[in-house]
């Protein structure tokens, strides 16, 4: 029986894009992915921490209020927003609030993702493909932190450059679109850039094509978007800030996320996927592809192989693309039988479910014990004597730290940028034990140390006199 | 009088004589062998070889494995290196290194044109193919599997002459590790025939087989396969090499290759070629293994470059360069003069070369020959600086150097225990006797020793430090 044979009403029949957006927030709210989404690194907390202050002070943090090698110094906040709606989350539910965010905003994008390019012409089963290859091709991102909102803002700003571009909407409802999408964004992550170079490609597609009307139209766009920009906190210097902090190749460098994918781990199969199905795309079907595809194609293609943060985005924005080629070869019976599946939109139904299916999830998220240091903290807690000057602790569980210890000041935690590449090169001449090791541990009057127990700096510390008061399995803590 | 035709250099062979004299008087030359410890441990080994009169068969150069069994890869190339290094010093690795770097270009460009490909186009695309290749030219024998990629590509895409195939293998297997490289491209030329054309089929496994009966004549007849295929197939190992891993697109080093992949991507969207099976089972084949091991990116490129140019020959816009391309007709001119003149020039004005002081620890080895009894015991050296070790102070045995397939996974992971000061770092230097270390001056495991009571620094110049057991 095809669904709109069956007596239902459509309303209460799920979509497929419905039952995608059920799946994968289903899926990341149990478990294991559950915990791999906060747990990846310290940042989640991070943002957590900087969100709760800001509740509980009602002011927004700009000055560092965590650190004790930066104390008092002033931050250009990129994602007070986010920050924020993490704080809330985590006063709703704890790490389990913070997680269910993160799953909302992944399972939102990717279905929002299947939703355009069905509404874009495409057919049900390539959408439905090509969304799981995009989401697979993400996975390596899937962390809870205000990166998602960049996700998930590209889908509309996409959606709305490529209607434009296909004369389906107005230049009135493209201007005021992405202006209000850039108002949103450049308060919630630090990464809408992303959106003016996308718009940048677009505009570059325009020139490439002499279409001076919609060059025009792109020009006009992304000068309204710059000056919405700058309603942020900071203005114009949040631009400056993270222009300076992307061209810094330190920074490109030493943090994981900013440097090229490693074909030899698993979880970039997906990505190899995607970039072999464009080829196999392009060389068999060869479709004719309007300048700005190419563009798009080829400038984000740069950018997901110099560094695995640019993936996902680079899967948001080349998915449609391949969706209409690939659409177009299907053979017509196949969307024939695909088509009343079309029909259904039975939102109402899959959201009661997924509420009743949060409701009823095992809390709480713990932190895994074998990643942060979590006795370590408890021992802490429970010696506070023993613990009177500024620590040196581990770059990836600072952030931890900040909600864990909040009576103990970071040497460093997730926000590099903010540290700046003085302080990050002192932390890492440290950490690999470099000539001059000892100095930023003097400099900072550092008077205990909590690193991983398999850190070298471990057994270092003990030849220069400091004592181990603490072991597990995961961390150690020396004191001088 | 006009020049004879034999003397008037063809465009391949000025290639040739550029790329020749641009390696072995540039900087280019201290690359070639400075960018590792390999080019002087497969000259220190071919040393061996040739003073001893027999291939290598028992482990000379380190304590840590001595005397145990040894299946050297490239026995042929290591005596071809030695020889040259015995009669040239460094400059001996540079020429041959360069001649094969050079003979690998001029082979792909004889390929292009022989396939009707307009000649600017062609000489663009080799030089292309040298700028995506040019991080990856270093002395050292897989030079050799280069040029036999090219030759067994111009023959598989001919499809004549497929006979050759098997001499070339048997050379190739005694030559370098990656001989398998040809089994790969045999395997890519019957897979696109099984999509079209399986008439070839029948030739094509039957050449292949041919080729693996060739690849057992060697001094180590199977074991070698087998050695290769699993020195593949351990990540521990694999990992442990720079080259094996994915390509770092921050380097700048990258560049040729990204442009390589912008050119075949914007020929696919712009010429929209119907490909042959083969062509597209190449360029996905070796795409994967670029991208997982920055060292097949050389390969990738010699397999792509003429697919590319096959493609954009025919293209309208193209056709403007014919004229350039006709005025420069080389199509009659064979002359050898230009690699002749280049090979003169060199003997003639060759520089002095040697290894940068700045990568090995040239000064510490200086020193370690001036006071011989400043240490005792075995060695504990940087992995980088093993192959180096071994030429400098052949009197000395060092604890690793580039041959971790040779050294196997236990032994590389005791080394990593001392190398990344892990906690059972002391019980490793114990267990093999090791009285001194001799390591770059960040290494970790200087600050350790210099707090050590048992430990006290013996030297130190900006490159080295050495340890010694008190």
């Amino acid at each position: 029986m095809k669904p709109n044979e069956a007596r239902v009403h459509p309303q209460w029949l799920p979509s497929l894009t419905a039952w995608l957006w059920f799946i994968f927030l289903a899926v990341l709210c149990t478990g294991e992915w559950r915990e791999a989404m906060v747990s990846a690194d310290g940042d989640t907390y991070m943002h957590w921490a900087s969100g709760e202050w800001m509740l509980q002070h009602r002011q927004l943090l700009n000055h560092d209020v965590f650190s004790h090698t930066h104390p008092g110094e002033p931050i250009i906040s990129k994602e007070w927003l986010t920050q924020l709606l993490f704080a809330v989350a985590g006063r709703w539910d704890g790490l389990a609030g913070v997680a269910l965010v993160g799953a909302l905003l992944i399972a939102t994008t990717f279905a929002w993702l299947h939703r355009q390019m069905i509404t874009e012409g495409s057919d049900l089963l390539i959408a439905t493909g090509l969304t799981i290859l995009a989401t697979w091709a993400a996975v390596t991102h899937w962390i809870a932190r205000p990166h998602l909102f960049t996700l998930l803002l590209l889908v509309p700003w996409n959606v709305c450059l490529r209607r434009y571009q296909n004369g389906k909407t107005s230049r009135t409802t493209l201007l005021l679109t992405l202006a209000l999408l850039t108002g949103l964004w450049v308060n919630l992550h630090g990464a809408f850039l992303v959106g003016f170079f996308t718009l940048g490609c677009y505009w570059l597609g325009a020139v490439v094509e002499r279409d001076w009307q919609k060059v025009r139209a792109y020009t006009l766009t992304g000068l309204l978007c710059g000056f919405t920009s700058l309603a942020n906190p900071a203005g114009y210097q949040l631009h400056l800030h993270n222009l300076t902090f992307v061209r810094n190749k330190f920074f490109t460098g030493w943090l994981a996320e900013y440097t090229s994918t490693n074909f030899h781990n698993a979880a970039f199969a997906g990505f190899l996927l995607l970039l072999f199905g464009i080829i196999l795309t392009l060389a068999l079907l060869r479709p004719r592809f309007a300048a700005h595809e190419m563009i798009l194609l080829i400038a984000w293609g740069y950018f997901a192989l110099y560094s695995v943060r640019n993936i996902p985005i680079f899967a948001v924005l080349v998915t449609p693309i391949l969706a209409a080629p690939l659409t177009a070869v299907l053979p017509a019976r196949w969307r024939a039988r695909t088509q009343p599946w079309l029909a259904l939109r039975g939102w109402p139904a899959v959201i009661v479910a997924a509420a009743a299916f949060i409701v009823f999830i095992p809390r709480p998220t713990a932190m895994p014990t074998d990643k942060f240091p979590v006795a370590a903290v408890a021992f802490i807690k429970n010696n506070p004597a023993d613990f009177t000057g500024p620590m040196f602790n581990q770059y990836l569980w600072g952030g931890y730290l900040l909600v864990a210890l909040p009576e103990h000041k970071v040497f460093v935690d997730g926000r590099a940028d903010f540290y700046g590449e003085a302080l990050v090169r002192e932390f890492d001449d440290t950490t690999h034990l470099r000539p001059n090791w000892y100095d930023a541990l003097e400099k900072h009057h550092v008077t205990w140390t909590l690193m991983p127990t398999a850190h070298e700096l471990n057994r270092a510390l003990p030849l220069k006199g400091w004592r181990e008061i603490h072991r597990d399995e995961t961390a150690t803590i020396y004191r001088r | 009088m006009s020049t004879p035709t034999t003397l008037r250099p063809s465009l391949s062979a000025v290639i040739w004589m550029v790329f020749f004299l641009a390696l072995t008087f540039s900087d280019w030359r201290l690359v070639l062998i400075s960018a590792d410890g390999d080019p002087a441990l497969h000259w220190r080994i071919g040393n061996w070889m040739i003073e001893h009169r027999e291939v290598i068969r028992t482990e000379q150069f380190s304590h840590t494995k001595f005397g145990t069994p040894l299946i050297s890869k490239e026995w042929l190339s290591e005596i071809v290196f030695a020889a040259a290094g015995i009669a040239l010093g460094w400059n001996g690795a540079v020429l041959l290194g360069a001649a094969l770097i050079a003979t690998t270009l001029w082979l792909l460009h004889r390929l292009l044109l022989r396939e009707g490909c307009d000649l600017v186009l062609a000489t663009g695309l080799v030089l292309l193919a040298a700028f995506s290749m040019s991080h990856h030219w270093l002395a050292r024998p897989h030079l050799f599997t280069h040029v036999l990629t090219v030759a067994f590509l111009w023959k598989l895409r001919e499809g004549k002459q497929l006979w050759l195939l098997p001499v070339l293998m048997l050379v190739w297997t005694n030559l370098h590790g990656a001989f398998f490289t040809g089994f790969v491209l045999i395997g890519c030329f019957w897979l696109g025939a099984l999509f079209t054309d399986r008439s070839h089929l029948k030739a094509l496994t039957g050449i292949g087989l041919a080729c693996l009966l060739a690849s057992f004549v060697n001094p180590n007849g199977w074991n070698l396969h087998l050695q290769v295929l699993q020195f593949l197939q351990s990540p521990t190992l694999a990992a442990y090499a720079n080259e094996f891993r994915s390509p770092n697109f921050h380097s700048a080093g990258m560049h040729g290759f990204l442009l390589l992949l912008l050119t075949l991507f914007l020929m696919l969207f712009l010429a929209r070629p119907k490909l042959r099976a083969t062509d597209l089972v190449l360029i996905i084949v070796w795409l994967f293994f670029a991208l997982r091991a920055a060292r097949n990116i050389p390969i990738f490129t010699l397999c792509i470059i003429p697919i590319i140019a096959e493609q954009l020959t025919n293209l309208p816009w193209l056709q403007r360069f014919r004229p350039l391309s006709t005025r420069l007709g080389t199509r009659s001119r064979t002359g050898f003069a230009a690699p002749v003149a280049a090979l003169a020039i060199w003997f003639a004005f060759r520089p002095a070369t040697d290894v940068l002081p700045d990568r090995f620890p040239v000064a510490a080895v200086e020193f370690l020959r001036n006071e011989p009894t400043a240490v005792a015991g075995e060695m504990f050296n940087d992995y980088g600086w093993g192959g180096y070790l071994m030429l400098a102070m052949p009197e000395r045995k060092v604890f690793v150097d580039g041959r971790n397939d040779f050294y196997g996974a236990e032994l590389m992971e005791e080394f990593d225990e001392v190398d990344e000061v892990k906690a059972g770092w002391a019980d490793v230097l114990v267990k093999y006797g090791v009285g001194w270390t001799i390591l770059p001056v960040k290494h970790p495991l200087n600050a350790l020793l210099a707090l050590s009571p048992e430990w006290r620094e013996a030297h130190r110049d900006d490159v080295a430090v050495i340890y010694t057991h008190r």
